[in-house]
């Protein structure tokens, strides 16, 4: 095997991609700005859908758990806004290069630039929907302390997993078009079994078998934490730094391995 | 610009197109252990289905070369231009590439419908590899040419064909590459912008170090190249100057017919 030019292949890529800032920035941009062409709220729509849902489901589950509204529906809204953010990405990242074909097909560039437009894009909307959370920090008197700036580190960590995930996913479905489909099926099951509208002591002394063992718990927690006031824990940064260190390698291999075939799979 | 020659090399360069139908996708690989055995996965080894699309090509070309690549549909024409912008990695072989490389292929380089012409033109130049002080500059006379004046500020929806034409066109030449690669087929709307264009091409095709056409007209090649390469089926039948490869072109045309 020659692992060691898959990765080379890449990591020139990515690094490429990255020097590419110009061109991903600006279409990031551009998606958003597009979101808010001919409509009144633009990408405040899915901003407004969210605080519906947790609206609704906050006043029901608080109430179904036993649980203060002013303490379900702060967690339930970080929770959400760190979930939507996960689920986007992913389900965006199975279309990836099959989306970006003109600019593929246009002239040989780094393809991770188009992860890197969507991470941009992505974070804009997690900002957006950030205000969400604002509120409702404003409407249950909850205030941030200084683990609030745990929200930086954890961000970062968010968006190098979003890079190998978004890399190997859109590879894969590039290749595999039955993958995306499957991919998001797998999403919304996990959602479920997550811990984001109901709380990890509910699952009592089998916390340790359903909820951490699972890696999207450690996801939602490295950004929900310090939104709810208090740093991840030990485990929450393992877990995803665990995660990076093994997705990455398997990315690097995959994605440096299959790279110059996506040109013909799209 | 840069301070190595301009030019391109090809050894040996072999590209060929995997086929996939309906029927070769994740189902098979999901419920290969459970149908084929191990013939099946042996004689699917063996049964690589894939169309080669070039054959072992070799060729080097250096400042002031203008080559017209020739041949019937299918012979590898776009092929080659698409490896040669870096688009497709050959499987075989090698290709050393030394210049900015710029395309011309067709001209809907990833524009917006529901964007305004302005911002398209900056989306695309930054596609073609300009940044933004790069554009701006050139962006009076692309908009000048475009001759859309203020329709310049709607979104490219409200466009007619035409209009839309001449905005992706008008980016589209605006770069000043070192290697230029080129497709004929590129459209350039109404009669009176045609000769407008045609004027433009000339323009830009003099001032790239080397120019690379893959065209099917004997007057194009005549006014653009003066060398040629002439393909068949993935294969180099004849490469050098322009008069004598069109010749072995139309001998191996008519002694087909």
């Amino acid at each position: 095997m020659q692992l060691d030019k898959f990765a080379k292949t890449a990591v020139q890529d990515i690094v490429g991609g990255a020097f590419n800032w110009r061109l991903w920035s600006w279409l990031g941009w551009k998606d958003t700005r597009l979101r808010y062409r001919r409509t009144l709220i633009g990408p405040f729509w899915q901003t407004l859908s969210m605080a519906i849902f947790v609206g609704a489901l906050g006043f029901l589950y608080s109430n179904f758990w036993n649980m203060e509204v002013s303490v379900f529906i702060p967690y339930l809204t970080a929770g959400m806004t760190a979930w939507i953010l996960i689920n986007t990405i992913v389900t965006e990242s199975t279309a990836i290069f099959v989306a970006s074909t003109p600019f593929i097909m246009q002239k040989g560039m780094p393809y991770s630039t188009f992860v890197y437009q969507v991470i941009h894009r992505n974070v804009v909307v997690f900002f957006h929907n950030l205000i969400v959370f604002v509120l409702v920090m404003v409407v249950f008197g909850v205030y941030p302390t200084v683990s609030l700036l745990f929200l930086i580190p954890s961000l970062a960590l968010f968006m190098l997993n979003a890079l190998w995930v978004a890399l190997l996913v859109g590879t894969l479905c590039t290749r595999f078009r039955d993958f995306g489909n499957l991919i998001v099926s797998i999403l919304q099951i996990i959602f479920f079994i997550t811990p984001v509208f109901w709380i990890p002591e509910q699952a009592g002394s089998r916390k340790v078998l359903f909820v951490d063992p699972n890696p999207f718990y450690h996801f939602i927690e490295l950004i929900r934490a310090p939104l709810l006031g208090h740093p991840p824990t030990m485990m929450n940064w393992a877990v995803t730094i665990g995660t990076l260190v093994v997705g990455s390698c398997l990315t690097l291999i995959i994605f440096g391995r299959f790279r110059s075939r996506i040109p013909y799979w799209i | 610009m840069s301070t190595k020659e301009t030019s391109i090399t090809l050894n040996d360069v072999t590209i060929e197109f995997p086929v996939y139908d309906a029927d070769r996708n994740f189902r098979k690989y999901l419920l290969k252990p459970n149908i084929g055995g191990i013939m099946q996965a042996k004689s699917k080894k063996a049964k690589h289905t894939a169309v080669t699309a070039l054959r072992s090509l070799s060729c080097h070309f250096e400042t002031g070369d203008r080559i017209g690549l020739i041949g019937l549909n299918g012979a590898g024409k776009s092929t080659l231009l698409h490896t040669l912008a870096g688009i497709y990695e050959p499987i075989g072989g090698e290709l050393i590439v030394n210049g900015r490389v710029s395309t011309l292929f067709n001209t809907n380089i990833g524009i917006d419908p529901d964007d305004t012409g302005y911002r398209n033109i900056l989306t695309c130049g930054l596609i073609l590899g300009m940044t933004l002080p790069e554009i701006r500059r050139k962006l009076d006379e692309i908009i000048e040419f475009t001759e859309l004046q203020e329709y310049i500020y709607l979104p490219v929806r409200t466009y007619s064909s035409g209009m839309l034409t001449r905005l992706a066109f008008a980016v589209a030449t605006s770069i000043e590459p070192d290697i230029l690669l080129m497709d004929e087929n590129i459209g350039a709307g109404d009669a009176s912008f045609q000769a407008k264009a045609a004027a433009r091409i000339r323009n830009i095709t003099s001032k790239a170090q080397i120019l690379v056409l893959a065209s099917h007209s004997e007057s194009v090649l005549r006014e653009f190249c003066n060398k040629a390469m002439f393909l068949h089926k993935g294969e180099l039948i004849a490469q050098g100057d322009l008069e004598t490869v069109l010749a072995e072109y139309n001998r191996h045309v008519a002694g087909t017919m």
